[in-house]
Formats: C-alpha cells, structure tokens, sequence
C-alpha cells in the first residue's frame, strides 16, 4: 500500500505507523466521521446516555465522566452492541447579519437572512480492542460543498498503577492539535461549539487555534496521575507527507505547510470532588511553517503559548454550572512571509483570549455567555483593506461577545429512540464591539464592526 | 422463598443499625445522582450502562443481574448487598472486592454513603 511512505520511513515507531496505516486507511475507505457531537455509538457500547459523558445532553462539553472515558480510549462498556461503531450528525441552520454581505454570503448564497445545510458527518467511533479505541469523523461541508476527513484520532489509554499512584496512561494518533484534550478549555472543544458558516469572521488566529487542523496527522503520549497531573506531548507532521492529502479533501495551498515535526505539549492540574471538578493548564506548540506552501523563501516559525482553566460545578444533575477561560500568546519571526511580500513584519505577535460560563437545568435547557478577544501587531501588509474581511488600518484586533440558548429534548435515560435519536436546538447571537482593528470603517469600505453582527439559529442532529 | 425470606431478614436487621438508620435517602438521591448515576440506572426497566441496573439491588446477590458482563470477582463474591456489605463496599470498591470492574475510588464519608444506601434500600416494589 503507498501510503506514508515519506513520513513514516522518518518515524522509528512501529505503533505510531501501524496507526497512521490504519487511520489513512480507513480515512481512504471513507469510514472516518466529526467532533461536535455525543456520539450515539459510544452510547450503544456502554449504555450510558449521552447526558452521562456530556453537559447538556449533546456534545462536545465534557463530564468528569466523559473525560475519562475519553482518556481511557473510548473502549470503556460491556454492552453488546447495537450497531458496529457508525453514528451521524447534520447542522442546518439559518443566519441573519446585522447588514448583509453584498455579492453573497458565500458562493451561491444571498446577501443576508440564508438558510444552509451546515455538513452532514459520518463517525466512526468506539471501541475497536481492550483499552483501544476510535473516533473519526468524514464531513461533507454544505456551503463549500466539500468532503473531507474531520477530527480523527485513534486511541490507546489505560488505568495503571505506577507505584501508588494510580494513573490513565495512553497514547493518541491522531490529526488535530488539541482534539486530544479532555477539557473544554483548549482550541479544538472550546465553545462555540458551532457555529454560522456563512457569517463573516475575524481575520485572525493563532496557528493553535484551528490552522492546522486536518492538515497535520500527529502522535502524542499523555498522563493523568493521581488525579491531579495531566500531561500530554507529542509531535505533529505535514499530512502532504502522506501523499494521500487529496483522498482526504486537503488541499496543500488551503493554509500553511508544517515543515518537519512541530512538537505540541500540554500540562493540567485538576481537582474533582463529588459537585465540583476545576482544572488549570498551560498549551503550546511550536512549528516552522512554509507559508502558502511556497518554499522559496524559507520557513517562519510560529511559537504558540496558552493558559487555560476550566470549573464545572453541580450540586445535582438538574443544574450544571461551567466556566472555560482561555488566553494564546502567539510570537511570530515571519521571515519567510516577508521576503514573499506577505507580510509587512518580520517579527509579530497575536494575543487572544476567551471567556465563557454555561448553565443547565435538567440536563436539557441552556444558556451560555461568551467574550472573546484578540490583539496583536499591525501588518498592513497581511491584514490589507478588503470589503468584509479586510482591515482598513492593518490591526488584527477584534473584541465581541456571544449569547446562546439552547434546547435539548433528547439525549436523557428516558428519551425516545434513545441512544440513536439526538437533537438541539440552538439560537445564537455574535456581537461585534471591534472587527479586524476598528469599530466603524473597519474594511476601508465602510463597514462597521456591529454590521457583522449575527443572529443564528442552528437545528442540530445526532444519530 | 426461604432465600427471599432471609435476604429480607438480613436487610432488614443490617437497616435498623443505629449506624445505617441515620442515613437520609433524599440526600442519598443527590448523592447518587452526583457520583453513581453515569453508570447505574435505579429506574425498574432502566437496563444496564456501564454498572448494572441497582433498582432492588439491596437484598440481591452480587453478580445476579442477567445480561450484564460482570467481573469473575464480583460475581463469585457470594455476598448479599444489604446496608453492611454495600458500606463496606462503597467504602473502596477496589479493596472490598479486588478485581472488580467498577471505577468509583470510594470518596464518599460514612454519613454520604449511609445516604446512598437509605436511598437504594428505598428502591423497590
């Protein structure tokens, strides 16, 4: 089989390709699934519902529960299944901004007030061994109307005792930084945990923050020690390494290509008694990068440093509350991106930051208040004036809040087609105080940051 | 019959300790709820999830419930759940009964799992 033979002749791990052949296989087969949902499948093999790993009865947001079934590799339960493995999940929604976008929201789509079919996504998740288990997800994106592989990972973790510590140790292949975290306070699980497709956003990012999602396939090792410890390290590689990117629905020119091994770590302390778990952690990944997969001029190198902390808390189940706080500091020496006539620097940095507490009654009604911000050094170059997306004084500097609603009738021990009928209903509203450096005139086309603001209603199905 | 009778006999005894008579089964319901009901359902028809169904657990034979992969260990325990063996249990799973599957590290004070248990005792016909 040609597949990975670059990468995986520079990997000395015999596990690590084993994994990465059976992950682009079944990704190739077309059998990988997506994050953002309970999956109905973990449910048909523990017999839990979906309410014992997840706040709100719907995913991503974790129990103490659910942290550790994740960390224990998915393959906890001894129910004779239902089904082998296979759930999915559909987002259709409706968006509104405050003033539509001229020329279409998207290709094929109005200036405002549209109704999309988010993705449909197939999983693949469960328990394949002992101690080994999957999750994976293949997503057809409605708007783009494109079909890729999704967040996918492939999981060994285990309870051990290492002297009298008693400990879950494991390891993960997998193709999303931060997808492996158990705490909804990283980039890959932190809320929103959807959101519109069609609605403009801020321009920018830290490379942690979403980047290199799908594009990278990675391993990493992690630790949860005496309850208190969490450690995870790793390295991440380019996925065009594996030759079979486009298979995958990865385009090499669709973002930045990781030169060699990134390495990604993460530290937590955590504290659970029976109404409260809180957690505080640190991130990071360093990455040297060809930017717009031209290596003409180098690589530049992007150092990713963040704090994170989470507090869940829960007298009984019929109130939930949650907090998750995060903050990124990205340097940036764009040296590469410089010399190209990318950017206008070739030393930067991006701060960003959120902030977010939730509360469920009865495992069902929810209501969630959001901030987010970001700041950071002024490239007039890579931040340039464009209608919408563009900046009219070269800051990547945003600020807005978001409120959300929602309901979950499904998803409880009692509720009808359980585990295999899930739905939410989710109304959401993104306000803009900053938009890409300013508040009015902020693209050079004088559009103001509260334009962007945008009403979403999102229906959201589980099966 | 005469199995029945005595496990009735048992429990009943075991429940009019005055150690396990002070147990508060309302707050055993949030207690239960906080740190048992992932994995256990209480409800009659409620099924098995990752721990067995505990509606009438008190007065039952480890390892009974038909269906349910329970560990060699549990199964071949031979103790019947009444206040005493289940305080004990609860006290740490792992020691009562080594080899058992369930993951509950045993955080509960004698006076929270006395809760719990005036709130299982509470659960049947």
């Amino acid at each position: 089989m040609p597949v990975a033979r670059e990468l995986l002749s520079n990997h000395p791990s015999s596990f690590l390709k084993r994994g990465l052949l059976a992950l682009a296989t079944l990704a190739g087969a077309g059998l990988l699934a997506q994050p953002a949902s309970a999956l109905p499948s973990f449910s048909d093999q523990t017999g839990d519902p979906c309410s014992a790993c997840h706040v709100g009865s719907f995913g991503p947001q974790l129990t103490a529960h659910g942290r550790m079934f994740k960390l224990t590799g998915y393959s906890d339960g001894t129910r004779k299944r239902d089904l082998p493995l296979l759930s999915g999940m559909a987002e259709w929604s409706f968006e509104n901004t405050a003033k539509g976008q001229p020329g279409g929201a998207a290709s094929g789509y109005g200036d405002n007030n549209n109704t999309a079919f988010d993705q449909i996504s197939l999983f693949l998740g469960g328990r394949i061994y002992d101690h080994l288990g999957v999750f994976s997800q293949t997503t057809y994106a409605g708007v783009s109307h494109h079909w890729a592989w999704d967040q996918s990972e492939i999981r060994y973790g285990r309870e051990v005792e290492l002297g009298p510590v008693d400990s879950v140790v494991g390891m993960t292949i997998n193709n999303t930084p931060t997808m492996t975290d158990p705490f909804n306070s990283t980039p890959d699980w932190g809320f929103p945990y959807a959101k519109s497709s069609l609605a403009p956003s801020p321009a920018a990012s830290a490379l942690l923050e979403g980047a290199l999602a799908q594009r990278v396939v990675g391993s990493t090792a992690y630790g949860l020690f005496d309850d208190l410890i969490y450690a995870e390290a790793g390295g991440y590689r380019m996925l065009t390494q594996l030759n079979r990117h486009e298979t995958l629905g990865v385009q090499p020119t669709d973002g930045p290509i990781v030169k060699g091994t990134a390495p990604y770590w993460r530290l937590a302390l955590q504290h659970e008694t029976n109404t409260y778990s809180a957690s505080f952690g640190t991130t990071g990944m360093i990455a040297d990068v060809y930017p717009g997969n031209d290596n003409s001029a180098g690589t530049d190198r992007y150092a990713d440093y963040g704090l994170d902390s989470s507090f869940q808390w829960h007298a009984n189940k019929r109130h939930v509350f949650s907090v998750n706080g995060s903050a990124m500091a990205e340097k940036a020496k764009l040296d590469a991106s410089n010399a190209l006539g990318n950017s206008g620097r070739d030393r930067s940095y991006l701060g960003t930051y959120h902030l977010n507490g939730s509360y469920y009654f009865d495992q069902t009604y929810g209501f969630t208040v959001g901030g987010f911000k970001s700041h950071g050094s002024v490239d007039s170059t890579a931040y340039a004036p464009a209608a919408i997306s563009g900046s009219n004084n070269g800051k990547p500097d945003s600020t807005g809040y978001i409120l959300q609603a929602d309901y979950t009738p499904f998803g409880k021990e009692d509720s009808w087609g359980g585990p295999w009928v899930n739905l939410r209903f989710a109304l959401q509203y993104t306000g803009y105080t900053k938009f890409n450096g300013g508040t009015s005139n902020y693209d050079g086309n004088g559009r103001n940051a509260s334009d962007n603001n945008t009403l979403w209603f999102l229906t959201w199905f589980a099966f | 019959m005469k199995t029945s009778l005595l496990s009735l006999l048992v429990v009943t005894c075991a429940l009019s300790s005055p150690a396990f008579a002070a147990g508060d089964a309302k707050s055993g319901a949030d207690l239960f709820d906080n740190n048992c009901s992932d994995c256990h359902s209480v409800k009659e028809d409620g099924g098995n999830r990752k721990g067995p169904n505990l509606y009438g657990v008190v007065g039952r034979k480890t390892g009974a419930i038909a269906g349910f992969e329970y560990s060699d260990a549990n199964r071949n325990a031979g103790w019947v759940w009444n206040a005493e063996t289940l305080d004990h249990y609860l006290t740490n799973p792992k020691e009562a009964i080594p080899g058992t599957i369930m993951k509950f590290k045993g955080s509960l004070s004698a006076g929270e799992r006395a809760d719990i248990i005036a709130f299982l005792s509470g659960l049947k016909k």
